[in-house]
Parts: structure tokens; sequence; C-alpha cells
């Protein structure tokens, strides 16, 4: 792990409603999230549970019925003489954040790559315009940037491609190019909102490939937003575990997937399809997320949790901290808790996994 | 693109043609229209069905009945103007009319737009309140309410213009029937526009170039008008139709000698081949208009211009 | 191990026992898809204040049109040749000296004030005056919405019956049936409707029974269009599904699928058909073409009182009043409704 590294992102007791006909909808209920130099950090959970949210917070993007009650997003800005300073996101004005983060510095890549390019636009125009809204350079430097970009994302043929239009394109391609234009300006943060998920499995792959690549090369700090433990445990350095609007397991990819200990990590760990268990059925956590717009009393998971006690609906679990790195909201881990034991066929997988790793670390 | 260029025209085609066949077979079948005239003398019959080959099997009148019309001979009137031609009574009258309401078409658009764009842009905020209760009073009251209203204030009550269309003064006297009928335009624009606005504002790819920091003008011009503008060409189809079906009353009450008004006169005095002539220049106009929407918007929306893979 | 944060609540040691140990069964009842999606578009539609005061209106509009004519007192055609042309007369606004039947009629030189209750010595009211032939036209407007409404209903129906029959066969059996199908569809849709409407008019001669006929040859495309293209989005999500079952069973998986996803749309376009149709038939009558003249229609109204509209306004007011009324809120809950019903849009 990289500890000292510095961190470039810090989200704390982020609090975000929306407003709507039947009352305010809870959904984001503080967040902490802490993304450093380099790294990879995933947002996992199922949908609604805020993951989204949370990232368009950052980038500027809530909806207009979308309220900040309150909570800090600090970035740290390195200017051009090299001194650091951490700007409050959430305090800056729309204008100078679009000007001088948005796309510079942060960058978000979407789901679905059909409808994040502008459709009547060709993907030069697309290119060249992102370019040049934050680099006073001339069209055809912009233009040979734009080819650079578009190799590096491991699209051919980049000429022809500048000349087309999105829907000539696959989407595997569109997604390459959504990456390109994103890194046209060199952030150092990239958002990568579920960007697989609407790709074939093969596609997906290669995709994740290219994007690990690219991290490693331009020493980019990501936040990987997926519902997919596999895709998780591909990319990721760090993994938030969210539920119902709140970080809800936190902690470095091995305490996660060896050592995890929130009831509801257990039940996303279990529902990981496996190439053993094909034909058995997979694994499901029951029930459906609870209604945000009642407020919740305890812990949000309780009414699906297996292993649910009394205080569960008297009072919210704080983070317990198992480790450095390692941190649960569950009243499990109190000490007045009764010991639980994961489930067996988790023990199970979770022994599979590290025998998996340490036959891919043996080559 | 050629295909679709092409199914457009033959569907444009297609439709004449069974336009012509129903006015063919209402010509046919229709009580009182001048082959079925009991007044006619047994030779008057005669010469008349000779003229229009009454004598012949159906299918071959049906071609010349095509063939005519296609000329723009649709025989000649019987009771507005006794023997004349029905082409001459409507050449000069097609030019009012398509004049008075292009000109309601274009101001009616340009005043929609910036309705449209100005309640989605202050969304939920007074220009919206007051685009949107534009729209929903244009979109439901019928045009020629508003004929009346501003028949009775503007022209009567306080002699803004014209009540009554005249030739000499070709412009103030048609400002009554173009602002009775641009209302609906500009409530159904305005509507359609706002929606449109609100739709593209929040598409992924509006999102996108936001994240990019992607400048705010430059978001507005090449990723929202654009997009929202295009599908507003579709609109125009429909429009023109709602705009001729106003014309039907609008002309008349305000004595515009355009084929609105004629059509009222000649369903008053029962002229069948008017009637016949006017369903078919109003099925023309349609259907032009309606292929250069569509091909309008095949040129302008890269989707269809460039077919995909 | 240590909490990192302390909250209000103070555990106790009784509060740390699985609920599973006390045989407490694993319910969700928090959340329940079907009846929330009701709930959600109920307090959808509520929380918009115009869409209620529409469904107001239009109820309201609704009553009058069934109770109004036999409360009145008058028959809608029935003439009284001393009380023609009479201005409005209501009770109790008329001590307040609007709306006593008076009424100023302007002649060549001077205008005269005159209330031709009083001289005629006429002691009934007539809420919205008369017409030319004595005629009380309170009665006869809401005689005349409920032709009109009922012309627009029963027409609407019947669209809806062909419009979602053809739309769903012409999808469900796809191919070359759904090809010649749409193009059927588009060179009918490219004729004009009212060109339509008035030629089938003419042939038939006017009446209700022709109105509605011409309505329903012209009025069931949009609705086809619906249901065809909610037939194949169901097609390609029940593909597996439907080809397992055979032919007919899958006819009526389709079927099934569709029906509650179509609602939402149809009954929108229901709610735009009827005051298109009311509009029609008051452009209809105002050509000549209205229903013939023994029955009232508003468009009917509308067209006897424009006639005189300069002369005695009180005749066109109230004809029209009501129209707008009843357009304005069929348009408004159509609106309602649809953003209501599409699960889509989430206030």
């Amino acid at each position: 792990m990289k500890d000292e590294a510095e961190v470039v992102l810090k989200l704390s007791d982020l609090d975000i409603s929306f407003r709507s006909p039947r009352g305010l909808i809870h959904a984001i209920r503080g967040v902490d999230i802490t993304l450093r130099r380099g790294e990879t950090v995933a947002l996992v959970g199922e949908s609604g549970s805020g993951k989204s949210v949370t990232m368009r917070a950052v980038m500027g993007i809530l909806p207009d019925n979308a309220v900040v009650n309150s909570g800090e997003i600090f970035y740290t800005l390195e200017t051009k003489d090299g001194s650091r300073e951490a700007v409050n996101l959430l305090k800056s004005k729309a204008t100078w954040r679009e000007e001088h983060i948005n796309g510079s510095h942060i960058a978000m890549v979407f789901q679905d790559p059909m409808t994040s390019l502008n459709p009547t636009m060709r993907i030069g125009s697309q290119l060249i315009g992102a370019i040049r809204s934050h680099e006073r350079i001339s069209r055809t430097e912009a233009y040979a940037r734009s080819l650079k970009l578009l190799t590096e994302v491991g699209i051919t043929a980049p000429e022809e491609r500048m000349e087309q239009f999105p829907h000539q394109l696959s989407g595997g391609m569109r997604q390459r190019v959504v990456i390109a234009i994103a890194l046209s300006c060199n952030p150092d943060i990239l958002i990568c909102d579920e960007p697989t998920t609407a790709l074939d499995v093969t596609v997906q792959e290669k995709i994740l490939r290219m994007i690990n690549r690219i991290q490693a090369q331009r020493q980019l700090s990501v936040v990987f937003i997926t519902h997919n433990m596999g895709v998780v445990a591909r990319v990721a350095d760090y993994v938030n575990v969210m539920y119902a609007g709140k970080v809800v397991e936190s902690g470095t990819i091995v305490d996660i997937f060896y050592d995890p200990r929130h009831p509801y990590t257990w039940g996303l760990l279990s529902s990981i399809p496996e190439v053993e268990s094909v034909g058995t059925d997979l694994y499901s956590i029951p029930g459906t997320p609870p209604d945000l717009r009642k407020e919740i009393r305890g812990d949000a998971f309780a009414p699906r949790n297996r292993y649910a006690m009394e205080i569960d609906y008297k009072a919210q679990p704080p983070m317990f901290r198992i480790s450095d790195t390692h941190y649960a909201a569950t009243w499990l881990l109190d000490e007045r808790a009764p010991k639980v034991e994961r489930p067996p066929e988790l023990e199970q997988r979770i022994r599979r996994l590290k025998e998996e790793a340490k036959q891919y670390a043996a080559g | 693109m050629r295909k679709y260029i092409l199914k457009r025209l033959l569907i444009s085609a297609a439709t004449l043609f069974v336009m012509l066949v129903i006015l063919f077979l209402l010509l046919e079948l229709m009580p009182g229209s001048p082959f079925n005239d009991v007044k006619l003398s047994p030779e008057q019959r005669a010469v008349l069905e000779a003229k229009y080959g009454l004598d012949k099997p159906v299918w071959e009148r049906l071609g010349m009945y095509i063939g005519n019309a296609l000329r723009g001979d649709f025989g000649v009137s019987y009771v507005l103007a006794k023997d004349v031609p029905v082409s001459s009574l409507l050449s000069s009258r097609v030019g009012v009319s398509i004049r008075i309401g292009l000109f309601s078409l274009f101001i009616g658009t340009f005043v929609g737009l910036v309705i449209g764009f100005a309640a989605a842009l202050w969304q939920g905020k007074l220009p919206d309140k007051i685009g949107m209760a534009i729209s929903v009073i244009g979109l439901s009251v019928p045009s020629y309410v508003f004929a009346v209203l501003f028949c009775y204030f503007l022209g009567f009550k306080w002699k803004w213009f014209p009540l009554i269309y005249d030739l000499r003064r070709p412009v103030t006297s048609a400002m009554l029937p173009i602002l009775a009928s641009g209302v609906m335009i500009v409530s159904v624009i305005a509507r359609f526009t706002r929606d449109e606005t609100l739709r593209v504002m929040q598409s992924d790819y509006v999102l996108f170039a936001r994240c990019q920091g992607i400048s705010r003008w430059n978001v507005i011009i090449n990723y929202i008008l654009r997009n929202a503008l295009l599908p507003i060409v579709t609109v125009m189809g429909s429009l023109v139709i709602s705009l001729l079906t106003g014309t039907l009353v609008i002309e008349g009450m305000f004595a515009v000698p355009g084929i609105g008004s004629f059509m009222g006169t000649a369903i008053s005095g029962n002229d069948y081949n008017v009637i016949l002539a006017l369903s078919f220049v109003y099925s023309v106009i349609y259907v032009v208009v309606m292929l250069g929407v569509d091909l309008i918007y095949g040129i302008l929306d890269p989707r269809i211009r460039i077919a995909g893979k | 191990m240590g909490a990192t944060e302390s909250t209000a609540y103070i555990p106790v040691e009784g509060d740390f026992r699985l609920l599973s140990e006390r045989g407490e069964q694993l319910t969700d009842n928090e959340f329940s898809g079907e009846t929330s999606f009701i709930r959600e578009a109920y307090a959808k539609f509520v929380s918009r204040k115009s869409n209620v005061a529409a469904l107001v209106t239009l109820l309201l509009l609704l009553l009058l049109a069934i109770v109004a004519p036999p409360l009145s007192g008058y028959r809608f055609d029935e003439t009284a040749y001393n009380q023609s042309n009479f201005a409005p007369r209501v009770p109790i606004l008329e001590k307040i000296g609007i709306f006593d039947g008076s009424q100023e009629l302007h002649k060549t030189t001077t205008t005269e004030k005159s209330n031709p209750y009083l001289e005629n010595g006429i002691t009934n009211y007539h809420l919205f005056g008369t017409d030319a032939l004595g005629r009380d036209v309170f009665c006869r407007c809401f005689r005349g919405l409920r032709i009109s409404l009922f012309v627009a209903v029963l027409s609407t129906l019947v669209n809806v019956i062909i419009g979602v029959s053809y739309g769903m066969l012409s999808g469900y059996f796809g191919g070359a049936v759904d090809m010649v199908m749409q193009r059927i569809i588009d060179v009918l849709g490219s004729i004009p409707q009212m060109v339509i409407l008035t030629l089938l008019v003419l042939v038939l001669k006017p009446g209700i029974g022709t109105l509605i006929i011409a309505f329903m040859i012209t009025g069931w495309i949009s609705m086809s269009q619906i249901a065809r293209a909610e037939v194949l989005r169901i097609k390609e999500l029940e593909y597996v599904m439907a080809s397992r079952t055979l032919g007919a069973d899958g006819f009526f998986i389709v079927f099934r699928g569709i029906f509650p996803n179509i609602l939402g749309p149809v009954i929108s376009q229901i709610m735009i058909a009827i005051p298109s149709a009311i509009f029609m038939e008051s452009t209809l009558s105002l050509m000549g073409l209205g229903i013939s003249s023994g029955e009232v229609s508003l468009g009917i109204l509308i067209q006897q009182g424009l006639a005189t509209f300069f002369l005695h306004p009180h005749r066109l007011v109230p004809p029209i009043v009501i129209m707008v009324l009843t357009m304005i809120s069929c348009n408004r809950l159509a609106d309602g409704l649809r953003q209501a019903l599409d699960p889509q849009i989430i206030l």
C-alpha cells in the first residue's frame, strides 16, 4: 500500500438529498472517501446505493433538485509554480470549476458509451473542442494531439475515425473515444462510472486492461464505480463498499476480499459468479435496498441482514476500526456482540481466491 | 441516404394515388354529383358522358381522372362559377393562402423557439411559467377563438388592423389572420423546444461535455441547440396540417380570398368538383411539406445521412 | 477493537442478541414494488396543483353536462318567441347590478340600455340568456357539451380498440406483415385528417353517427403506434420465453406483457384525442358540416353565436368558454397522467 502517497481527493461527511413530490430522498448520508495519487479506489454497491451521485457531486453535475446538506470535497490543486493547495470544490463557483477543474484536473467517463458522445458532431470535432476549451493551442496542434490520444486508447486508423460520427462506431470503440476525450487535457483524476457495464464481456476485458495500462503510464488516480466485485478485483487498490448512501466497509483490496467484516460485503462476495460454481444457483442478497424517503433508524442494512441484532434497529453503527486501512460499520464488530462466523461457503470461496492469487503470483 | 429518399418519394406518390382514387370514387358515388343531376336533360347528359367518358369501363375512367388531375384539370365548376375550369378558380387563391400560412409559420416558429429556450434555460422559474401558460392556452384553444378575440379587440374596438382582408393592403389586412393562426404555432414550437432542450440538457453527452469543462456557450450551441433543434423540424409537418385546418375557418372569418374560405363556399354551394379539387390541393400541400421535412431532417441528421454499421 | 466515533444511543447488553436466534423471519416490508408504483404515480400527479385543478374542472363539466339540462327548467329546443335574444339574468347577482338581464342595443346613432325581462314582465331566469328563438342558452350549452363529449369519447374509445389491435398485430407478426401494415399507416397518415372528415361527412350526410364514423376512420393511427412500439420492446425482452412456448401462447404472453405498459401512454393519448375530436367537430360545424340542425353540439352553438357575435356576445361566449375549459383540462390531464404514469420520470 502507498500509505504515504499524497491525498489528491478527499470527501468528508458528504450528505445529499433530492427533492421529490413525496418529500426529500436522503440519497447520500455522510460519505467519507479518500483518494491518493496513483491509486485506484473502487466504489461498490447495488444500484441506488449512491455511488454515482457521490461522484457527480465531485464533478458538479448534480441535477437541479439535489440539495447538498453538508460535507466537503477537497481537491489538491497543483499550481504552475509547484505549490499545492486544497480547494473545497463544494464551495467554489460552478463556472470556475468548469473552467479550471473539470476536464483539466478531474475527468469522468460514463456508463453508456452509446449516449456519452454528441450524436451530431464528428469524433474529431468533439476531441479538438475538448482540448481547445482548456488549452490555447492551434487547431492543427489539437488535431495532432487527438490522433495521439486515439492511438493511446487503442484505436486503429485514427485519421478515419476523426471524420466519423459516433453512430458509425461500435460500443467498445465509442467507450475508447470517450476515454480519449476524458484524457485529452491530462487530468490527474479519472472517475469511471461503470465504464464497462454496457459492453460485451470480451470488450469489457479489453477496456479494463486499457484503463489499467493508461493509469500506469500516466500516473493517474482513478475512482472506479461498479457493482461488480469481479471488476473490483481486477482494478482496485482500495475499496469502499456503499449501501443506502453510506460507506459500510472500506479497506484495501486484500482486506475486503480476504477478510470482509460487514455482512453486506459477505453478500456481495458470495454473489460473484465463479467458473467452478456454474450450474449451481448464484447467491443473491435477499430483499431490496430501503426506501430513502423514510428516515432510517439504526442500520439501514438490518432488514436484509441474516445476523441482525436488536441494536441494529436502535442505533446506527459507527465505523469500527479493524486495522489502519480497514474499517467497517456493523455492530457485529462491537465487543459485546456475539461472535459470528462468516458463512462456510464464503470461507471456501475466500480460500479459493487466495490459492488463485498464489498461483497467479507464481506465474 | 438514397434508400431513405426513395422510400419517402414512394410513400408520397402512393399517398397521392390513394387520394385520387378516393376522390374518383366519391365523384362516382356522390349523390348529387354533376353526373347524377336530375335537372340535366338527356342530351346534356349524353354530352357530359361522352366528354368525361362515362360510357367507358371504370378502370379507364379512373386512369383518365388521375391523368387529368395530375395535369391540374379538375373539370369545371358547376355552381360557384358556371363552366369556369376549377384550376383557374384555384390558381389565385392558393398563393394567398400559402403566403399567409408561411408568414405565420415563420413568425410563430421564431417566437416559439425563443420562448421555448428561455423556458428550458430558466426551468421552473418565471420565464418557464409564463411560457408554458402561453403554450397550454395556445395548444388548447382553437385558432378561430383567437380569431374572434383579435377581431373584436384589435379590429373592432381598438381598430389597430383592418377587419377584412384587402388585396390592396396585403400586409396590414393579413395581420389578424396571421396572428390568429400564429398563436397555435408559437405554442406548439415553444412546448416542443422546451421539452426537447430539457431532454438534451440532461443527456449523458451534455453532462460529459460539462465534465470536460467545455465552455458554457460551446455546450449551449454545439451540444444543446444542435441536438434540440433537430427534432423540431419533425413537428413542422403536423404544424402545417393544423395550420391548414385552421385556415378553413379563419379565412372565412376575415374574408381572405384563399383556399380555406373557398372550401367553405364550395361546401355551402354543393360544388363537388371544387370540393374534390380543393381536397386534392390540400393533400398535395401536406404531402409536399412532409416530404420536405423528411428530406431536410435526413440531410441535417448525420445518423440518417451517413448510414451506420 | 474500538469505535472511532460514538453515537447518541448507548447500547445495553440485551441489544446484542441475534434476532434470528429468536426465530424472527427475515422479511422486507419496507418496500413493495407494485403498490409503490401506484402510490408513486398518485404522488406525482397530485404534486402539481394544475393537474388536480384540471381533474376537478373536468369532473364538474361532466357533472353539469349530465345534470344541467334537466335541472335548468328548460328544454334545449324549447322556443319562446317573446323571450328572444335575452341577455343573461342570474339570481342573486342581479341584486348587485350585474347579470340582471339588461343589455345595450347599438342603434345607428345611439346606444340604448334596456331590460327585456322587466319590460315584458318575464320572471324567468336565463342564466346564459337566450338565442334568437328564445331558447335557453344555459340548457343548450350543456346539452351541446354532452353531445360533443359523447361523440368524442365514443369515437376515441373505438379508436383505442382499432389502434391497439392494429399496432399489436403489426408488431407481433413483424416482417412482411408489419412492413405492409406500416406502409398503409404511412399513406393514411399523409392524408390530412380534415380533408377525409370533410369528404366523409359530405358523403354520409351530417349527423352524430356520421361524425363518430368519420373520427373512427382517421383517429387510430397514433394509438397503433404506441401499441406497436411496446410490442416490439416486449418481444425483444421476452424473446426466449415467447419462442419456447408455441404460437398462440406467445401472442398471449406478448399481450399480457404489453397491457400494463401501454396503459399510461394510451390513457394520455385518449385525453389528447378527446379535445381534438371536440375541436374537429366544432370546425366541421363552422364549415357548415356539423350535426343536423335538430340537435346541438358545442360546434353548432359556436357557429350560431358567431353569426350574431357583435350584437349578442352572450350567445358566443358561454359555448366557447365551456369548450376551452374542457380542452385545457383534458390536455393538462393528458400531460399530468403521462408524467405520473411514466416510471422513467422521477420528480
